[in-house]
């Protein structure tokens, strides 16, 4: 990075620095932004020992404005190299930023993976329910009869629902935020980052460009965050809350903490990470003779 | 050398009758190679092995055969024609021939007698062992180490039927073939009557396992396919005392891409797959290509395309182990010759995955992965573990000191112009194009990777000078590559011949027996097998070119891949082809066939 990339900072906030985005003026990447390194900061993290990792998209590109370790890999593979960095250094802290499109679409099954695996990472889902990178198509989460370029009498598929699917594969921690709402959508984050297991945060993000139907006031309108009565132990409650997806005028959409129960994770399961990380491991000399051996 | 053939139904359990008399065989002193012929199914069908063995080192298969020990009646049926004049076979009464050399047993009879039908096979064991002068009572341990306890006592009662049925002395011929006693060469005198029993036994699969653990693999992930899947079971079954993660990925592209994750971290890493599965990796392999991440994929080669001949072998996927991916970035890409090769060149394949930072491809086959070999025990003192962070000590000093504990250190106390200061150039340009790699967790750098073309920060960059500059430093590895660590073809024979036969990996050993079949025929031929194959190594291809009438190439595929990939890095254009692409593997006697056939031509 050259230091022309460097905006001026503000020496009154301290922040994972400031970099030059490529996002367009408005976009809700940057209330997700501003409310990661609000997190980071509240939790007190190295970003020395943090690994953000993206796949391609808008969302994906998160890492390159954010100071850390980055890993900015391939359309839709992320998580199984978020996942796989993690087990192979447990001390690091791994965060995917995806969207909707490269976590849901291109990366479904490796999601669909990462629930079951329970690998401590932590997903934030950018969900614009639109292809921003591309310029506009339907993507998994948005909505039946979605107009677009290249569904030009709507969107014929049933929109995809994150919260609902990590919580029936049995996902620990599901939460769902709204990048206009900060002050919620950081404590969300700080509670994923602090979960022991893989955590998703779904994040709602208008895209002032290409999304004309999702826009921040379409959102404002319908987002209701989750009060005292909602006990995020309650498998049923969550449930409830994450199939709420409703119009302004009906109950609609539920925000907060969905589900919180800590269940036994990848980490907690395999002998060999339980004795620490692995890049400090690997056969010994004497092990791997007596292999040879046995083949006598 | 004896060639035995046993052949059996899937479910009639001829995998392990085949690996008992290798056991004992070796046991009692045979060096032994074996390839298993499988249908792609789990019950029924026809599934065989042959066992070939003797008093020298045994490195192929051969088609002829010189005992048939029957399980089933398509054994005899679909083998009586490659059975040798003067061979035997051992068959189950109640099957159907009137061929004078089958020794008919009650195989079936004793095993339902003993209670138990499944161990007829036990019975033509025994005979066998009685045939080759086996001592009987060292079938009980192997029987032991092989079967679950409550199988061993019937297995053996079954044995030692199969043992009185036959006498010592209708096996005199079989045992003098077998000893070599008939051969006067001075080769076969010279190693006469070595003793291989304290050789080991081995795959491919279980050498490329034990290669990667040597070199200090600590994850590794696959999806299942054939025949690649027995690497992970073999590592999977000790990864709790190997101290390794092994991880079955969702999918071929959740494999790859945990690889390179993983690798990213500071793991050695490794992932394996058959062709078909390798095709869905492909993008991967390039993100590791592009990001500069060590990471090594095996293929084990079987005959696509698609699903193909899923149990069965070929050498089909040389053109897309090194073309495939969009774009040009550094890779490279290797064959084993046989399965010692295959432990070694694992190792090497880390090691250079290491050191030049980019992906390294390993090809195996189904020859090579299902069938085993008696070697010489591996030897471990030949190999390092890898460095991983290859030229930054502090990276490895982190590694190992236990201060780098997750949130140590307290964000808020350091000032942002300091945090700034910590980019670090992940992708430096350097005159051979390796960058100082560091892993991230370094309390001094931010370690950032990107598959957008980058600079040296490896932040995203568009500009067309960041472009070429770090084009040109990743391409300059496989210069320094080509110069420090190529190996060139491995030489057969006397260099200079008027016939050169070109071939690659698992076509290793039945090459060598042809070469050697030729010369006795009063031919002479000489022969390049190629292990490394990208690069290219084109020195001695081009010495040879100059004065040889014939150049074949020998493979097993359909188009000639090898042969395209020489005339397409050197111009050297080959003069005839010897090509198999039925899944089964080319054995010496066709190859050798196939070239006085060429050479008569002229």
């Amino acid at each position: 990075m050259s230091q022309s990339n460097v905006q001026e900072m503000n020496p009154n906030k301290t922040s994972y620095t400031t970099y030059n985005t490529a996002w367009c003026p408005g976009c809700g990447d940057f209330g997700i932004l501003s409310s990661l390194k609000n997190a980071l900061q509240d939790l007190q993290l190295d970003p020395h020992k943090i690994i953000f990792a993206g796949g391609i998209g808008q969302a994906a590109k998160t890492p390159q404005y954010i100071s850390g370790n980055r890993f900015c890999g391939l359309h839709g593979r992320s998580i199984p190299a978020a996942v796989a960095a993690k087990i192979a250094n447990d001390n690091l802290t791994v965060i995917v930023n995806t969207g909707d499109g490269d976590g849901f679409g291109e990366g479904g099954n490796h999601f669909l993976a990462a629930v079951r695996r329970n690998v401590n990472i932590t997903h934030f889902a950018h969900d614009n329910q639109v292809y921003g990178l591309t310029l506009g198509q339907a993507s998994p989460t948005s909505l039946h009869g979605y107009v677009t370029g290249s569904q030009p009498y709507g969107y014929l598929s049933i929109p995809f629902n994150p919260v609902v699917t990590a919580l029936i594969l049995g996902a620990g921690f599901v939460a769902r935020g709204f990048a206009g709402d900060q002050e919620q959508l950081t404590e969300l984050m700080k509670a994923a980052i602090r979960f022991d297991g893989y955590a998703l945060v779904d994040i709602f993000q208008p895209c002032v460009s290409f999304n004309k139907v999702n826009t921040y006031s379409w959102y404002q309108e319908r987002v209701r965050p989750l009060g005292e009565e909602h006990d995020p132990t309650d498998f049923e409650q969550a449930l409830k809350a994450a199939l709420t997806f409703e119009e302004a005028d009906g109950a609609g959409i539920p925000t907060g903490i969905l589900y919180n129960v800590e269940k036994p994770t990848y980490w907690e399961q395999h002998e060999v990470l339980q004795r620490g990380p692995l890049l400090k491991q690997g056969a010994t000399k004497e092990f791997i003779q007596e292999q040879i051996n046995k083949l006598a | 050398m004896f060639n035995i053939l046993l052949g059996g139904a899937a479910g009639q359990g001829v995998e392990t009758t085949s690996a008992v008399i290798e056991k004992i065989l070796k046991a009692n002193g045979y060096n032994v190679f074996v390839t298993r012929d499988l249908m792609s199914r789990v019950r029924g069908g026809h599934n065989f092995s042959t066992l070939r063995f003797g008093r020298n080192p045994v490195i192929a298969h051969d088609h002829t055969v010189d005992g048939i020990l029957a399980v089933n009646q398509e054994t005899i049926d679909l083998h009586i024609k490659d059975l040798r004049e003067d061979g035997f076979i051992i068959a189950d009464d109640g099957f159907i021939t009137d061929d004078a050399r089958a020794i008919m047993l009650p195989m079936t009879k004793t095993a339902v007698e003993l209670g138990n039908p499944r161990v007829a096979s036990s019975v033509a064991v025994g005979a066998l062992i009685r045939l080759f002068d086996l001592p009987v009572e060292a079938l009980r341990e192997i029987l032991e180490e092989t079967l679950k306890p409550e199988h061993v006592e019937i297995n053996m009662e079954a044995a030692k039927a199969g043992y009185e049925s036959v006498t010592y002395e209708q096996g005199e011929s079989s045992r003098r073939k077998a000893d070599d006693t008939d051969d006067k060469s001075e080769t076969s005198q010279e190693n006469a009557h070595h003793d291989y029993s304290d050789w080991i036994t081995l795959s491919s699969s279980e050498a490329i396992a034990l290669g990667a653990l040597a070199a200090g693999l600590q994850f590794y992930s696959a999806y299942p396919m054939s025949p690649s899947t027995k690497i992970m079971e073999y590592l999977a079954g000790i990864q709790y005392e190997a101290n390794i993660v092994v991880e079955q990925a969702e999918d071929e592209l959740a494999a790859i891409n945990a690889v390179v994750g993983a690798s990213y971290a500071g793991a050695v890493a490794m992932v394996s797959t058959s062709g078909g599965g390798y095709q869905l990796m492909v993008e991967g392999m390039a993100s590791a290509g592009m990001m500069e991440i060590p990471t090594v994929t095996v293929i084990a080669m079987r005959p696509g395309p698609v699903t193909g001949l899923p149990t069965r072998t070929e050498q089909g996927d040389l053109n897309l182990a090194i073309f495939a991916g969009n774009g040009e970035y550094p890779k490279m890409v290797l064959a084993v010759k046989n399965q010692s090769d295959a432990f070694y060149q694992t190792a090497r394949a880390h090691h250079i995955a290491q050191k030049y930072q980019m992906p390294v491809v390993i090809l195996t086959d189904q020859y090579l992965s299902d069938g085993t070999a008696t070697v010489e025990p591996l030897d471990l003192s030949l190999i390092e573990k890898v460095r991983v962070s290859a030229s930054d000590e502090e990276a490895l000093a982190y590694r190992d000191d236990p201060a780098n504990q997750r949130g140590d250190e307290k964000f808020g106390e350091m000032k942002e112009s300091e945090l700034a200061a910590n980019e670090y150039k992940r992708y430096r340009l350097t005159e051979d194009g390796i960058s100082p790699r560091l892993l991230p967790g370094h309390p001094k750098a931010f370690v950032s990777v990107d598959t957008d073309s980058h600079d040296e920060y490896g932040f995203i960059n568009e500009a067309a000078e960041a472009r070429i500059a770090q084009m040109d430093k990743r391409m300059r590895k496989l210069v320094k590559l080509i110069a420090e660590d190529l190996t060139d073809a491995e030489q057969i024979g006397t260099a200079g011949s008027d016939i050169v036969l070109v071939a690659w990996g698992s076509m290793h050993g039945p090459l060598k027996e042809a070469v050697n079949e030729l010369a006795k025929q009063g031919v002479n031929v000489s022969a390049l097998v190629y292990g490394d194959l990208w690069p290219l190594p084109t020195e001695k291809i081009k010495a040879e070119a100059e004065n040889a009438a014939h150049i074949i190439n020998v493979e097993q595929n359909f188009s000639g891949q090898l042969a395209g990939l020489i005339r397409r890095q050197t111009g050297i254009a080959m003069t005839d082809s010897v090509l198999k692409y039925d899944g089964r593997p080319l054995s010496a006697s066709e190859i050798s066939g196939a070239v006085l056939r060429i050479v008569k031509k002229g």
